[in-house]
Formats: C-alpha cells, sequence, structure tokens
C-alpha cells in the first residue's frame, strides 16, 4: 500500500459516517483526524484543521447550514494548504455540487464509494 | 336556403382548420379523423351549392358524382370516427367490411353514377325553397339507393350505440353528444328517405343536420381538448413534484448506503463479528433508509400518479 496522509479533516453531517471514516482511515495510517458535523464545529477547532493534509467534506451539511464548499472557502481563507475532496450523495446537477466541482484542483467523488476507493484519496502525493 | 348552406360550409371549414391545427405533432387519431371529415364535409356543402344551381341532369351529373363520393368516404369517416372517439376496437372483418362496402360504392360511382342511387337517370325540376330558385333531382330510389341508405343507416346506429357505451362508462357529455349527434344524422336521412319516396318539394335535410353535427362536435372536441389539456398540466405538475421528491430521496439514500457498505468492507477486512457499537450504527442506517423508502411511498400515496384519467375513453 502506498504511504498515506498522516493527517485529515473530515466535515460531514452524518455522525456514524463521520466516526465510520475515522476508523477506517485508523485502519489504514491516518494518525491524526480532526472531525467536524459543520462549519461553525470546525472554527473552534481552527489550528488543527489547518495542520491537516487531507480535508474530506460532504457538500450538504443539513439545510441551512453552511455547505460544504462553503467550508472550502473558509478553509482556504484561512490559510489551509492540503488537499480538498468532495464526498457527496448529490447528483452532479446540484447546484452545490456544480459549485464544489467548478472549484480548480479539488475533486468531487459520488457516495457510495469502496474502500479501495478511499485509500486512493489517502494516498500521499 | 343557401345561406344554410354557406353556413354549414362556414362550420366545416372554420372545423377543418381548427383539427388540422390540433392533429398537427400530436397522435391523436380522433382529430386528424375529424379534420378529414370536415374537409369531406365543406367539399360536399360547396358541391351541393353548385347542385342546386345546375339546370339539368348532364350539368348535374358530375357534381353528382363527386358529391357522392364524398358523401360515402364521409359516412366510413363517421362510423371510424365513433370507434376513435368511443375508445372501441370492432373485429376486423368488420373494419374491413365496411371499407369494402365503401370502395363497392366508390367504384359503382365512378362507372355509372345514375343507378347508385336511382333506378335510371333521374331528371332535374325548378323549384322554390325558402324563397330561393333552385332546381333538384327528381327520380325512384334503386337497389344501389337502398343498400346505401342501409348502410348509412348501421353507420349512425352505431355512433347512437357508441354514445351509450360511452355514457354507461361514466363519460356522459362526450357519449350524450356522439349518440344526439348521430340520432341527427339518422332522423333527417330518414325524413330524406321519405322525401325521395314521396316526392316532397324541400330540401335535404342530411346536408344541414351533418353541419349542425360538425357544430356540435367541433364544440364537443374543443372542450374534451381543454379538460384533456388541464389534466395534462395537473399530471405534469404532479410530476415535478414527485421528480423533485424523488431525486432528493435517491440522493439522501447516498450517505446511508455509504455507511452500511464501509460497515461491511471494515467487518469482511478485520474477519471478526460485529461489536454492539458497530450493530447499532448499521441498525441506525438501516433506519434511515426504511425512513427515506416511507417518505417516497407517502408521496406517491398522496399524489396518485398512476390516477387522474376519465376511464379507458380517454387517449
Amino acid at each position: 500500500m502506498a504511504p498515506v496522509v498522516r493527517s485529515m479533516l473530515v466535515v460531514d453531517d452524518d455522525e456514524d459516517l463521520r466516526e465510520l471514516m475515522k476508523e477506517i482511515t485508523s485502519s489504514m495510517g491516518v494518525e491524526e483526524h480532526v472531525v467536524a458535523g459543520g462549519l461553525r464545529e470546525l472554527e473552534g477547532q481552527r489550528e488543527a484543521a489547518l495542520r491537516c493534509a487531507l480535508a474530506i467534506l460532504d457538500v450538504n451539511l443539513g439545510p441551512g447550514a453552511p455547505t460544504g464548499v462553503d467550508v472550502h472557502h473558509w478553509l482556504r481563507r484561512e490559510g489551509f494548504d492540503g488537499r480538498i475532496v468532495f464526498l457527496t450523495g448529490h447528483a452532479e446537477h446540484d447546484p452545490r455540487v456544480r459549485a464544489a466541482a467548478e472549484i480548480p484542483g479539488t475533486r468531487v467523488l459520488r457516495k457510495p464509494i469502496g474502500m479501495a476507493d478511499l485509500a486512493k484519496v489517502l494516498e500521499r502525493t | 336556403m343557401t345561406f344554410f348552406l354557406h353556413a354549414g360550409f362556414g362550420v366545416a371549414l372554420a372545423a377543418l382548420v381548427t383539427f388540422t391545427g390540433l392533429s398537427v405533432g400530436r397522435r391523436d387519431r380522433k382529430h386528424v379523423l375529424f379534420a378529414v371529415m370536415m374537409f369531406v364535409l365543406a367539399a360536399y356543402l360547396m358541391l351541393a351549392q353548385l347542385q342546386y344551381r345546375a339546370p339539368d341532369w348532364e350539368t348535374m351529373r358530375p357534381l353528382f358524382r363527386t358529391a357522392w363520393w364524398m358523401v360515402s368516404t364521409y359516412v366510413f369517416l363517421l362510423g371510424w370516427f365513433s370507434c376513435e372517439y368511443a375508445g372501441i376496437r370492432l373485429p376486423r372483418f368488420v373494419r374491413w367490411g365496411a371499407a369494402a362496402i365503401t370502395l363497392v360504392f366508390i367504384v359503382w360511382n365512378a362507372v355509372n353514377p345514375e343507378t347508385l342511387y336511382f333506378e335510371r337517370a333521374p331528371t332535374v325540376a325548378p323549384k322554390v325553397l325558402w324563397g330561393n330558385q333552385v332546381y333538384m333531382i327528381e327520380g325512384t330510389y334503386g337497389p344501389g339507393g337502398y343498400a346505401q341508405q342501409t348502410f348509412t343507416t348501421c353507420v349512425f346506429l352505431f355512433g347512437i350505440g357508441a354514445g351509450i357505451d360511452l355514457v354507461r362508462r361514466g363519460s356522459l357529455r362526450r357519449g350524450a353528444i356522439l349518440s344526439t349527434s348521430n340520432a341527427l344524422l339518422l332522423v333527417a336521412a330518414a325524413i330524406d328517405v321519405q322525401r325521395e319516396v314521396a316526392g316532397a318539394d324541400r330540401p335535404y335535410l342530411s346536408e344541414f343536420a351533418v353541419a349542425v353535427m360538425a357544430l356540435l362536435m367541433s364544440l364537443e372536441l374543443a372542450i374534451d381538448f381543454r379538460i384533456q389539456e388541464r389534466k395534462l398540466d395537473a399530471a405534469v405538475t404532479r410530476l415535478e413534484r414527485f421528480m423533485t421528491v424523488f431525486l432528493d430521496v435517491r440522493d439522501r439514500v447516498n450517505t446511508p448506503l455509504q455507511t452500511l457498505m464501509w460497515s461491511f468492507e471494515l467487518l469482511q477486512e478485520r474477519k471478526r463479528p460485529a461489536s454492539e457499537h458497530e450493530v447499532l450504527r448499521m441498525q441506525r442506517a438501516v433506519e434511515k433508509l426504511v425512513e427515506l423508502s416511507e417518505e417516497l411511498k407517502r408521496e406517491t400515496a398522496a399524489d396518485d400518479l398512476r390516477g387522474g384519467r376519465d376511464g379507458p375513453t380517454v387517449r
């Protein structure tokens, strides 16, 4: 298996999925995790979040809440220089997903993905 | 009298234009048939006016022949239209039989128009009807005339029956108009037969009855079209709403599905039974999927997407 990132940020409004992703990526070799259910929760962990090498963001973070795209903009504004990958259950024609796909240098993955695909995302570049 | 013929011609022409327009790009055969019927009727009424002005049989003969082609075609189309309008599918031998009879009349008319209707070549006599100086045929019915009247009567009776069948199936207005129109034609034809037999001095009523029928059916088809349009609008709105919900649910299904997928992959990789915590997590994912499925079921039931059709007669 190729070397994986040492630290990662997970932002998803589904608690079970956040927890599961943390478990799986830990088993794959990721040592540090920052997990949040949304932007507000993330702001409380600003320093740790900005140190991560990879961010996996859900696009839809609940009705009325800032989206994954907002989280992306916040991270970049705050100086996050790691890779950002969007993981969404929504289709390409969803305006939020379209907005995410239009951001240069990001990838958008459609749920559900297998653990092998997740492992590829974690690979250090 | 000329005024009524002109009015009938106008009605047929207006209906022809309207239903030709409505038929473009649509698969509704009844509108196409009705447009063709109106074309034939307009042509017939124009010829009828010319016939009333023809002073002798030699002048009238080509007009009479062409007019009877129109009549034969119209009667056949009317039978077909009644089938389409009432959503009735006749056995093949009946359909082909009617077509064959019509073809015989058309060929007969081409060969010898006199004997299709009369026993021998009729005479033409000047008459004054409703204040108009006209020329009318005087002749005795022949076997061809009786055969054609019998066939025409059968078509009218079928139209009345098709309307009654529609009423029985719950389409009161549509059925009543189809039956009334055909009954009107039947009564007018019966009076015209009596006129021929008794030699009474009055115009052919069928010409006016068919114009009234055209007017009635035009109105009915227009109402029918509007109702169909409204139903279509409502169905599109329902479908759009359902589509929105469906797409939303389709996307929301992916998160619990992702949880289940990774949970199973993780269990397979670890080769040990799931902990209570893991089982509960999977259970929650399944509950979310069930919840979304219920949401979809509720939406489908509330919208009744398969409903909204007006019985089997609506195409």
